[in-house]
């Protein structure tokens, strides 16, 4: 049985507070709003069937650094893992929603909502200030929106989805991202 | 005449040097500047390097020799220069070493002679000269042996130096880029142009490099015509035709000082050179092309005569280009020496420039007839089959001796203040090399070139072997073909190339660079290392006739210009003093960097606060408010203790500790590595990693787990929990999170791919606090949570997922303290909520927030391990009491087949023990001896602390044989301290583990 209990609310703290910040001449990192992230993995013997899958009406994106959909937008991080974004479902929800659509297969659909946080970087410096940190080849070619990486940036692990020719999103872990907008600043002061 | 008339806007008195000339170059005489030599006040124009400056006020004494101080000048006009090495700044902004010949002149630029004392016009080591025996090739081997190489090595080492490294921090700000390109043009020659333009012409996109700060290389120099256009016209044309192209990136000042593999290449750009506003002095830029074309041009090489160092024999393209691109002659009357055409290109321009050139000497006996009527009819003596037997002068130049190669004919003495040699040119073939190139000599130019096909790679230009600006262009075109294939963009090379209108000129030298006689031990081969004819000579007479033995033992090419104007002549006089071929002989190896790159770049902004990463808690601001201090472990700011107003650390910590012991604690756990695993094999795939079984784990229970790698050596500890049949959460140390996880992966990807099982991280999904104490249950209570907590119902090592005040959460019966705890772990945005909850909710206990190091201390008086710090590479689960369940679990696992191992059975091994003690001597790191020893080592103290709890001092150690002593006493020693401890039972404190079952 629980034990009596006093009534307390917990109440949610986001990693960083929503707003804009100009690390750049016309360029500014944006604290996107948290929304729903799932990491959606399938064992190796399960991968030939993952272009089968789909997501709500999105067929799980088996090409290379690919993202497809848009809410949820499925992105491809490696043979056998995605994020799956969303602003209109919750994490559980979203979760709950990748696992059925694999149906009886072995499927790791975690909630991350909490683990990751989203910055938009905007602006015409974008492309400079991303080649201080990675070495992510960083053309219109293959920074385009439609595609994502994950990569290394600033020596954290970061997934760049580019959204436009000068938006960039970058999704990395909530640990150092108070110190990942830092960085930004101070790289845009050496440009 | 030459007319050097001093400016009107320089400095008065000062004028812009008396050696300036009055017209060309293409410095801005507008823009005057002043600087400072040697603390005397000197001035220069808009685009002067320090050492055209220096040139222009007939300041030739810029240095001393590295190891007999004889008096210095300038020698090139380049990044091989071996003597103009200055010290440029001051205080921490000091940059020693830097080449005079690559430091552009800004106002109020100071700069400095370096490696003299009491000055550079005086300098007491020039008294070694005069003692040059004693410091023959190797002598620190064989000269100053007795009594010991270190009773000199202090007074050698300060005369020797080459400048003073800073003490202070570098206060200067560098960067680090990134680039990727299909194209990457390193040179900005003729050659490097071409190539540049060519591949932008197809709409490649193109990296055009160049090190000096003006694009060009020797098109700044050339007086002929390109497409009907002067030189210079053209070169301008061409770069800005780059310059409108958003495909090309230019990129002057920058060096290509390495190339690696997968096409990656190393730039160091100098940027306050270029921009003397931006708060970056150096930029370190990593390109990855798809295609190199190396157009790095070739390096003169200079002539191996009597007193060839003395100040005032320079190379002759460096004498061409001081007067062409700064209007500096290089002295009032310049005599040049060559084996090859392009020495007389070079007295043309300066007599063309009014210089006096008394004559040109040629090595070879049938000088190029087209070229020596040219100088002829500019008024200059050409002396064909002679060389320049001998310098004579001072601390400056003031004549040289010809002498017939012949020997016929008397010696012909020409008074002269500047000399301009050339003995070849050697194609600067260190990039090609970096990527494992093959070279060849080429008995015709006398001098490696690269073969083609045997690096990923294209050369074009001098390295080439192009001679002339027509063969220039035409390599760029070949090469700009072979690169476009291979980086899979489509180039016409096949339109007409640029038409030059040029001298005739042949590309053969003549083998001749050591002028006959002479004495040996004053004819020098390498200027920055001080070695001469007669070091090699001598090396070769010891038997260090393999090039990379001589190399060593003379250290010809060891300095920090890596020999470019050394190499190729030390090379040359061992093929001809050993007979052999110079393919027989060879080249050293050429390694990166190219030019000496300030560690700063490399390093980038990845210093202080940026040096790595620094990970925040999800309730670091709750920590703030409570006046954490923060340490920073495994890439987390972690509160390390909390101290109150008056408390001193290690009060504060006692609070800590006893308040747990007391009451309860509150310590931020999150960094704990958390990772799910789930699938129809999982609980087989943990049981692969753990010494524990994980089969046999019920649903619902936890158990703590040792993780080893495949030697047995213990890597990792943590928890497992069952959540589902088919779904486990495991923990690890905060510290290996990263790394366990990469280690989990690499073993399901790798090794056993078909599992059907994965595996997630979910470290900072989580926000995990630990509540420890006596007190611990009745607080969480209070937070509301649906689940049953009493101690039937949730017993220790047991998991239950449930809510608490509403919010989901997995909440862990486990403890690290010894005390009745609980692992609460919640979304890691409710992290800072639920902190504040439990503080509110334990206030009236007397609740504390506990730090890491309170942690450790509460962990130190259970005797709980503590994985990195009280095991090392070679721990094994015996070795800390884990030995019995090691082995007896049936099922296969990572490292379980080395246990067995004699290695890892012997009774002797260094095993954690317990010890206790007062002596201040029992702390971390003190060595252990036991009665009987008396040298060496048997063991160490990892842990130690004065336990508040005990009120005694506690520690860990690892002792040889450690778990059969215990009673017994040990010797602590430490840097010639001894004292004693004694071997005890842990754990120390509750050894039947009630409380934490409370």
């Amino acid at each position: 049985m629980a034990e009596a209990a006093t009534a307390v609310a917990l109440a949610a703290t986001p990693a960083l507070a929503t707003g804009e910040t100009p690390v750049a001449e016309g360029t500014v990192l944006r604290v996107l709003p948290p929304r729903a992230l799932v990491r959606l993995q399938l064992p190796r013997r399960a991968i030939a069937a993952a272009g089968t899958l789909r997501i709500g009406d999105t067929p799980l994106p088996t090409t290379p650094g690919r993202c497809a959909g848009d809410d949820p937008a499925l992105l491809w991080l490696a043979p056998d893992g995605w994020l799956l974004i969303s602003d209109h479902h919750d994490g559980a929800a979203l979760a709950g929603e990748a696992r059925r659509a694999c149906g009886e297969r072995t499927v790791a659909a975690v909630d991350v909502s909490d683990a990751l946080v989203g910055f938009e970087l905007a602006g015409a410096r974008v492309r400079e200030l991303l080649s201080r940190g990675t070495g992510l080849e960083l053309s219109d070619e293959t920074l385009a929106p439609g595609r994502c990486a994950r990569t290394r940036l600033a020596q954290l692990a970061v997934i760049v989805r580019p959204r436009a020719a000068e938006r960039v999103e970058l999704i990395v872990d909530r640990g150092p991202a108070a110190w990942l907008r830092d960085w930004f600043v101070d790289a845009g002061g050496l440009l | 005449m030459a007319s050097f008339q001093p400016d009107s806007h320089a400095t008065p008195g000062l004028g812009l040097g008396a050696f300036r000339l009055a017209a060309g170059g293409r410095v801005d005489r507008a823009k005057v500047m002043n600087f400072r030599w040697d603390g005397r006040p000197l001035t220069a124009c808009a685009g002067d390097t320090l050492a055209s400056a220096l040139l222009a006020h007939g300041e030739r004494l810029v240095g001393r020799g590295f190891k007999f101080h004889r008096p210095r000048g300038i020698l090139s006009a380049g990044a091989e220069e071996p003597n103009g090495l200055v010290a440029v700044g001051s205080g921490d902004r000091l940059d020693p070493s830097a080449r005079a010949t690559l430091v552009r002149v800004h106002e109020g630029l100071e700069a400095r002679p370096q490696n003299c004392w009491p000055s550079v016009r005086f300098d007491v080591g020039r008294a070694l000269d005069f003692v040059a025996p004693l410091w023959p090739a190797g002598f620190y081997n064989k000269t100053f042996i007795w009594p010991s190489w270190h009773a000199y090595e202090g007074l050698i080492r300060r005369t020797a130096g080459l400048g003073d490294a800073l003490h202070g921090a570098d206060p200067e700000r560098y960067d680090v880029a990134n680039a990727t390109c299909e194209l990457l043009v390193v040179g900005a020659g003729a050659a490097g142009l071409a190539a540049a333009l060519l591949a932008s012409r197809a709409g490649a996109t193109v990296v055009l490099v160049e090190q000096d700060a003006e694009f060009g290389g020797h098109l700044l120099v050339e007086s002929c015509a390109i497409d009907g256009l002067p030189a210079a016209q053209w070169l301008g044309r061409a770069l800005a035709e780059l310059a409108a192209n958003p495909r090309v990136s230019l990129l002057p000042a920058t060096t290509a000082f390495g190339l690696y593999d997968h096409g990656h290449v190393g730039l160091l750009e100098r940027v306050a050179e270029r921009t003397p506003t931006s708060p970056v002095r150096h930029r370190y830029w990593r390109v990855r092309a798809r295609g190199l074309v190396l157009a790095s041009g070739a390096l003169e090489q200079p002539w191996v005569f009597e007193r060839n160092d003395l100040p005032g024999v320079m190379l002759a393209g460096a004498v061409r280009t001081y007067a062409q691109r700064y209007a500096v002659a290089a002295g009032r009357r310049v005599v040049f020496a060559t084996n090859n055409d392009s020495a007389y290109l070079a007295a043309l321009d300066l007599a063309r420039a009014g210089v006096a050139v008394p004559g040109l000497v040629d090595s070879r006996a049938e000088p190029p007839r087209e070229l020596a009527d040219l100088l002829q009819t500019a008024g200059v003596p050409v002396y064909g089959g002679a060389v320049i037997a001998a310098a004579t002068g001072g601390s400056r130049l003031a004549a040289v001796e010809i002498a017939p190669l012949d020997g016929a004919g008397a010696r012909l003495r020409l008074e002269c203040d500047a000399v301009g040699m050339s003995a070849g040119w050697a194609p600067a073939v260190h990039l090609w090399s970096h990527a494992r190139g093959r070279l060849a000599f080429d008995p015709e130019r006398q001098c490696f070139l690269p073969v083609a096909g045997t690096a990923p790679l294209s050369v074009a230009g001098a390295l080439a072997g192009a001679h002339t600006l027509s063969h220039c262009f035409a390599s760029a075109a070949r090469a700009v073909a072979a690169e476009a294939s291979r980086a899979g963009f489509a180039v016409d090379v096949g339109g007409a190339l640029p038409k030059v209108e040029e001298p005739r000129s042949s590309p053969r030298v003549d083998a001749r660079r050591v002028s006959p006689g002479g004495r040996r031990h004053r004819q020098w081969l390498d200027f920055q290392h001080d070695v001469t004819l007669a070091d090699v000579d001598l090396a070769l007479r010891e038997g260090f006739d393999a090039i990379e033995h001589l190399k060593r033992y003379t250290t010809t090419g060891m300095s920090v210009d890596q020999g470019k104007t050394s190499n190729l002549n030390a090379l040359l006089v061992v093929a001809e003093l050993t007979g052999r071929a110079p393919d027989a002989v060879g080249t050293t190896t050429f390694r990166p960097p190219y030019t000496p790159v300030t560690l700063g770049a490399l390093a980038g902004r990845q210093v202080g606060e940026f040096y790595a990463p620094r990970r925040r808690l999800p309730a670091h601001a709750e920590h703030e408010r409570l006046g954490a201090v923060f340490e920073e472990a495994g890439g987390w700011m972690r509160p390390a203790w909390y101290p109150r107003a008056g408390e001193s650390k290690e009060q504060a910590i006692a609070r800590e500790v006893l308040a747990v012991r007391a009451s309860a604690g509150l310590f931020d756990a999150s960094p704990l590595g958390k990772f799910e695993i789930e699938g129809p094999e999982a609980a087989r795939f943990l049981d692969a990693f753990y010494i524990n079984n994980v089969r046999t784990l019920e649903v619902g229970r936890t158990r703590y787990g040792l993780m080893l790698n495949e030697n047995g050596v213990i890597i990792d500890d943590g928890t497992i929990a069952r959540l589902g049949p088919q779904h486990f959460v495991i923990t690890t140390t905060s510290g290996g999170a990263a790394r366990i996880g990469a280690w989990l992966d690499d073993w399901r990807q790798c090794e056993w791919p078909d599992q059907d099982v994965v595996v997630t991280p979910v470290t900072t999904q989580w926000a995990t606090v630990a509540l420890a104490g006596p007190k611990a249950r009745e607080i969480l209570s209070r937070l509301g949570p649906d689940i049953d907590l009493s101690p039937a119902a949730f017993p220790h090592l047991h998991v239950r997922v449930g809510s608490l005040a509403g919010v989901p959460t997995r909440l862990y019966r486990v403890s690290f303290s010894g005390e009745l705890g609980y692992e609460i772990n919640v979304p890691a945005r409710y992290g800072a909520a639920l902190w504040r909850a439990l503080e509110d909710a334990g206030r009236e206990f007397g609740i504390a927030p506990y730090g890491t190091e309170a942690l450790l201390l509460l962990r130190l008086e259970k005797g709980f391990l503590h994985v990195g710090l009280d095991t090392d590479g070679t721990t094994a689960p015996s070795d800390v009491g884990w030995g019995e369940i090691a082995l007896k679990k049936q099922a296969d696992y990572v490292g379980k087949r080395s246990l067995t191992r004699p290695e890892n059975v012997r009774a002797d091994r260094l095993q954690l023990v317990g010890l206790v003690g007062e002596d201040e001597l029992l702390i971390p790191g003190t060595h252990l001896r036991l009665d009987g020893t008396t040298e060496g080592s048997d063991g160490w103290v990892t842990s130690a602390a004065f336990s508040p709890t005990l009120g005694k001092r506690v520690a860990l150690a690892l002792l040889r044989g450690g778990r059969a002593r215990t009673g017994q006493t040990v010797t602590l020693f430490d840097l010639g301290r001894t004292g004693r401890a004694e071997v005890a039972p842990t754990p120390f404190y509750d050894p039947k583990g009630e409380r934490l079952h409370g």
